[in-house]
């Protein structure tokens, strides 16, 4: 029974982070129709920066976490201009390899800053856990699942309540209309490149304090996290959040009893048999409007 | 009567360019860099491994820049066949290992695409991406057969053949050239069948490749095969080069260096992938600190490519050709490109289709109504076009005469029944009508920028003989009589619309009215019988839409039947036999030109009277 | 309000609209006329900034290609393309608080619920997606959408494209309230509707102007012979 909830909190946890690495690429994707490659760099950037700012600075946990993040928006609005900004009008397999080009960019700064050895980053829960029926629960998993959650609720209100979602949402849909109805587009395209990539820091920052991380802390999120929209819908909150959650059951879970030394690879077969099936997600996303 | 050809057939393949040539040059140079700087060590293995790279990039020009196929499991296909050869050749000797590796790749990338095969263009990369992550956990966690994490194979069988041991960085050069060599071969096999031009047509404009006749699919999946075969094949050679093999040897960098290889060098060649593959290869070395910030130099490349230079450095080469091409033009007052000074003849008699001189009724459509979402488009027409006719559709904006072409063609879904030639047939159905002899064209012309004009009018062919990756390779010679046969064909219909000189010229440099001729020149190629034209004179002036009057009517002589959805009130009295008068969707009537204009009805629908 | 001196606009080698100049005085309706391909809404998307042309375009005395779309529109100048394009997985609702985002802080004669007063057929279906709706349904919503912004200068291009007669007849009712004291520049094939609402009229043929004046000139022969005599 211990071994059971142990690996259910561990799957919920994984499957919490995935679905905050979809958000962070559907964020700019609604502004911009563009799929960022770049987000698994973010996110391990961003631990790394959490870990320079505690060990080499001494800067207090608090801090550096919130440090992280404003840095992290800014290398957002920076990753805006050099790519989509750059990029006007270009066909979007052009603007998808200059994401590529930034995420080779990061990784090789991260690898030449820091080095590819396994970094720790401070965190205050670290190690500490409650026993329940017999599992060891850390805390910190907890806190991930809950961080989620609560994005995942502003995300949802911001989206479908807020003038700024309304915007943004219009100009995945129609961009021509968008404009002459005098939405600012280049600037929501900034501000939602932002969001992005303070969403990575987010999920750089808690899931790389769990344990130690290295440079491909974020590249395995990142791909779970494009599963995790496929499934869902893509572009769908809602579906990020059930795709996260259906992966990460199907790898952590699933697979802490079954085929445990190619768990890894059991996410991915269900995605291929997923697409192979059926092209649209759980929920209604962008592909069922044919605007894939 | 028609002309008789009084030009010159050409004897080279649209895009083939001097392969043997620059195959030529390309050995040269190989040797010269072996004899140079090979007896460094480093150096003899850099200049096999810049062949080696170069393979691997070329296959991924293929199934990228060619077919389009967004993908990253190129480094993983060349891993699956170092790794199957290896495991093969415990048993089997090294050549017939290395042919079941190849093989064994490129089937596993076959049934990938097939099993994708209704996946969107951006699904299909992300399962590239799973694909690649399942052959690296494969190969970690497979320890017992890679190794695992860090882990190596050695004693893989090397290769020796004719008592040469091909297993030092010099005698593996010779493998690696021929190597090389000979996938370029294959290269420049395929660019003398119709499997190029044909692959970049369903990459652009799939929709239009369909109506053409082009198999979709089969040029998706063949492509995919052919360039994770490349990888694999080149894969397997290398595990029996360096005998040893580790997991991380085809790792991401390999993964994402494809990418910058053949951006940098090009997605316009398969020299691109070689260029790039060198740079790839010897920057590192030629500057000392790029090796250290590699892969931050390698992103910045990218970036900065994709951002100015998105052709790579082979771009610049067309860059300065049609400066050179535009010069030439201005100095010389060549032939004038408005086409409203053209002489127009006879349908030659290569050219003339075969009409079908049974039915009097060619398409028939009845109770045709189209619907989006709340609101009907077209709604129950019932409409005939007779053999021989020229049939005019008109009706204000809004009155649904293209969406009616698009029903009939089945761009757009409809209901009701469409029968031609008497049979009734389903809608949407593309082959149906092209082997009916009917062709389309588009209210702005559809054709192919990023091909030749000749290549773009070879599109329609009605010769689908010897027209695949297999035919091309492995039956080369009877490929090339059938592409003869194809290109006096289109030869000839470009001389009939007067842009043969333009053969060569890349329709992206041709003007709106040039591309206009162009479509109906791949129309007449494919043999069409009947013409369906949307809104032809769009976009031409008085001048021009008289010239595009003349070239129908000598089709129209010839016996081509015409559908022709249009506005100019002139250009269709002057051409027209009945004409056909929508409004809201609705067909109002059907009268002579004489007679349709008077009818008060129609004067309301276009005034909004009613 | 509106002026245009010698406007052409090309896409490429084809001239869509050939040194055109008119004015629309403020709070006049103009209706612009002419068959298709008349260059209609080449001049339209030239006013709202989304295609370049040349010579000269003044909203209040501003050259227009100097503020782009987005700042038009916040300036008041509000287009409804052609072919509806309401947003389509964005209910009724909220299409019409995407017309908010141009208001600024221009007053409205229109609110929200005002558009469901001018437009009733769209009360009932307030939580509705756009793509659910009908044809006439969709035109209301586009031309209500613009409304709430308090637009200066509403570009309206064909209005009654697909529609038919019945409702084509409503939207022109409703609109004959709601726009007055507005300026307009309404594009119509449709001559009869576009008449009865304009100050004056502007036909257009082959992207030239072939006349201009107060609509009661234009007598069903003359437009016949301007559209269907080529």
């Amino acid at each position: 029974m211990g071994f059971f909830i142990e690996n259910l909190i561990n799957a919920l946890s994984y499957g919490a982070a995935i679905t905050l690495a979809a958000f962070s690429f559907m964020v700019p994707l609604k502004a911009t129709n563009i799929v960022s490659f770049a987000q698994g760099d973010f996110i391990s950037l961003s631990a790394f920066i959490g870990a320079w700012l505690i060990t080499d600075k001494g800067w207090n946990w608090s801090i550096a976490y919130g440090g992280t993040l404003i840095i992290m928006f800014g290398a957002g609005v920076v990753f805006e201009r050099l790519t989509h900004g750059s990029l006007r009008g270009r066909p979007v397999d052009e603007v998808i390899i200059a994401t590529l080009g930034v995420a080779f960019i990061i990784r090789g700064f991260i690898s030449r800053w820091r080095g590819a050895n396994p970094q720790s980053l401070e965190s205050p829960l670290r190690g500490k856990f409650f026993t329940f029926a017999g599992a060891a629960i850390p805390y910190q998993r907890l806190v991930i699942i809950g961080v989620t959650i609560v994005v995942t609720l502003v995300l949802y209100y911001v989206f479908q309540r807020t003038a700024f979602g309304l915007q943004l949402r219009a100009l995945a849909t129609d961009p021509e209309v968008a404009r002459l109805h005098g939405v600012r587009t280049t600037r929501l395209a900034i501000i939602a490149f932002g969001i992005s990539s303070f969403l990575c820091g987010l999920t750089g920052i808690l899931v790389g304090s769990l344990t130690s991380f290295d440079i491909g802390l974020g590249f395995a999120i990142m791909l779970g996290g494009f599963c995790a929209a496929i499934i869902g819908g893509w572009g769908s909150i809602a579906g990020a959040f059930v795709g996260g959650l259906v992966l990460a059951l199907i790898e952590r879970l699933f697979g802490a009893y079954y085929f445990t030394h190619f768990r890894e690879m059991l996410p991915l077969v269900f995605l291929f048999l997923f697409i192979a099936v059926r092209q649209r997600g759980i929920f209604r996303g962008a592909e069922s409007y044919g605007r894939l | 009567m028609g002309v008789s050809s009084s030009f010159e057939r050409r004897t080279s393949a649209p895009g083939a360019k001097n392969n043997i040539r620059n195959i030529g040059i390309f050995a040269v140079i190989a040797v010269a860099l072996e004899l140079l700087i090979g007896d460094s060590l480093t150096q003899a293995n850099l200049v096999n491994l810049w062949m080696f790279y170069a393979c691997v990039s070329i296959g991924f020009y293929y199934l990228f820049g060619v077919s389009g196929q967004f993908a990253f499991s190129q480094a993983a296909m060349t891993g699956v066949g170092a790794y199957t050869s290896a495991w093969a050749s415990r048993d089997l000797p090294v050549i017939p290992a290395i042919i079941f590796a190849t093989v064994i790749t490129a089937v596993i990338g076959g049934l990938f695409v097939l099993a994708l095969r209704k996946a969107s263009h951006f699904y299909f990369g992300i399962g590239t991406l799973a694909l690649s992550e399942t052959y690296h956990i494969l190969a970690i966690q497979w320890n017992s057969f890679t190794g695992g994490e860090g882990g190596e194979i050695y004693g893989i069988k090397g290769l020796s053949l004719f008592g040469i041991d091909f297993t030092t960085d010099k005698s593996a050069f010779w493998l690696m050239l021929v190597v090389a060599c000979g996938v370029l071969t294959v290269g420049a096999m395929l660019e003398r069948s119709p499997v190029i031009r044909e692959s970049k047509a369903t990459r652009d404009q799939r929709t239009v490749a369909d109506t053409l006749g082009i198999p979709h699919l089969r040029s998706r999946v063949t492509m995919f095969m052919l360039g994770s075969a490349m990888a694999g094949f080149v894969g397997a050679v290398y595990s029996h080069w360096k005998m040893g093999l580790s997991p991380n040897t085809f790792g991401l960098e390999l993964g994402l260096g494809v990418f910058l290889m053949v951006i940098l060098g090009g997605l316009t060649s398969k020299w691109g992938a070689v260029l790039g593959a060198a740079f790839f290869v010897w920057v590192p070395e030629l500057i000392s600190f790029v090796e250290e910030f590699k892969l931050m130099v390698y992103g910045g490349i990218l970036l900065i490519v994709i951002i100015r230079l998105p052709e790579g450095l082979i771009g610049i080469e067309h860059v300065v050709m049609s400066r050179v091409h535009k010069r030439r033009h201005a100095a010389s007052g060549d032939a004038p490109t408005s086409i409203s000074e053209r002489v127009v003849t006879d349908l030659p008699d290569t050219l003339k289709p075969v009409l079908n001189t049974v039915e009097t009724t060619i398409l028939a459509t009845e109770g045709m109504t189209v619907r989006f979402g709340g609101n009907t488009a077209v709604n129950n027409v019932s409409l005939e076009l007779k053999s021989g006719e020229v049939l005019g559709l008109v009706g204000p904006n809004g009155s649904g005469k293209s969406t009616f072409l698009n029903a009939v063609t089945g761009v757009v879904a409809a209901e009701g029944k469409l029968s031609i030639y008497g049979k009734q047939i389903p809608l949407g159905n593309a082959n149906a009508l092209k082997k009916a002899g009917i062709s389309r064209t588009y209210q702005a012309p559809q054709t192919y920028l990023k091909l030749s004009c000749l290549e773009d009018v070879l599109l329609s062919t009605s010769d689908r003989k010897f027209t695949g990756i297999a035919a091309a390779v492995l039956r080369p010679l009877a490929t090339l009589k059938h592409e003869r046969a194809r290109w006096a064909i289109a030869e000839d219909a470009l001389e009939w619309v007067g842009l043969r000189h333009l053969a060569d010229v890349k329709v992206a440099q041709l003007t709106y009215g040039q591309r206009r001729l162009l479509e109906l020149a791949r129309a007449i190629a494919g043999k069409t019988s009947t013409l369906l034209l949307d809104e032809p004179s769009a976009g031409l002036n008085g001048a021009e839409t008289e010239v595009l009057s003349e070239y129908l009517m000598k089709l129209h002589a010839a016996g081509v039947s015409i559908l022709i959805v249009d506005h100019k009130v002139d250009f269709l009295n002057s051409i027209c036999d009945r004409i056909a008068v929508l409004n809201v969707g609705n067909l109002i009537t059907i009268g002579t030109p004489g007679t349709v204009w008077d009818d008060a009805r129609v004067v309301d629908a276009y005034l909004g009277t009613q | 309000m509106l002026k245009l001196s010698n406007v052409s606009v090309n896409y490429g080698v084809v001239r869509a609209l050939n040194d055109v100049s008119f004015e629309v005085p403020e709070g006049h309706i103009t209706a612009l006329l002419g068959s298709n391909g008349a260059g209609k809404t080449s001049l339209l998307r030239a006013v709202s900034g989304l295609v370049p042309y040349s010579g000269s375009i003044t909203f209040g005395g501003t050259e227009v290609s100097k503020l782009g779309p987005e700042r038009l529109a916040r300036a008041g100048v509000l287009h409804v393309p052609e072919g509806r394009r309401i947003v389509a997985d964005l209910t009724v609702v909220e299409n019409l608080k995407l017309g908010l985002t141009a208001l600024g802080g221009r007053v409205s004669k229109a609110d929200i619920d005002g558009v469901f007063e001018i437009f009733p057929a769209l009360a009932g279906m307030k939580e509705r997606e756009g793509w659910m709706l009908s044809g006439g349904e969709q035109q209301m919503l586009a031309i209500g959408r613009a409304l709430v912004a308090a637009p200066r200068l509403l570009l309206l291009d064909e209005p009654s494209l697909g529609l038919a007669p019945v409702i084509i007849k409503a939207v022109y009712e409703a609109l004959a309230t709601v726009l007055k004291g507005t300026t307009v520049l309404l594009v119509e094939q449709s001559t009869a509707n576009a008449q009865s609402l304009c100050n004056e009229a502007v036909v257009l043929a082959q992207g030239n102007v072939s006349a201009k004046g107060a609509p009661s000139i234009f007598t069903r022969d003359f437009l016949a012979k301007a559209y269907l005599g080529g």
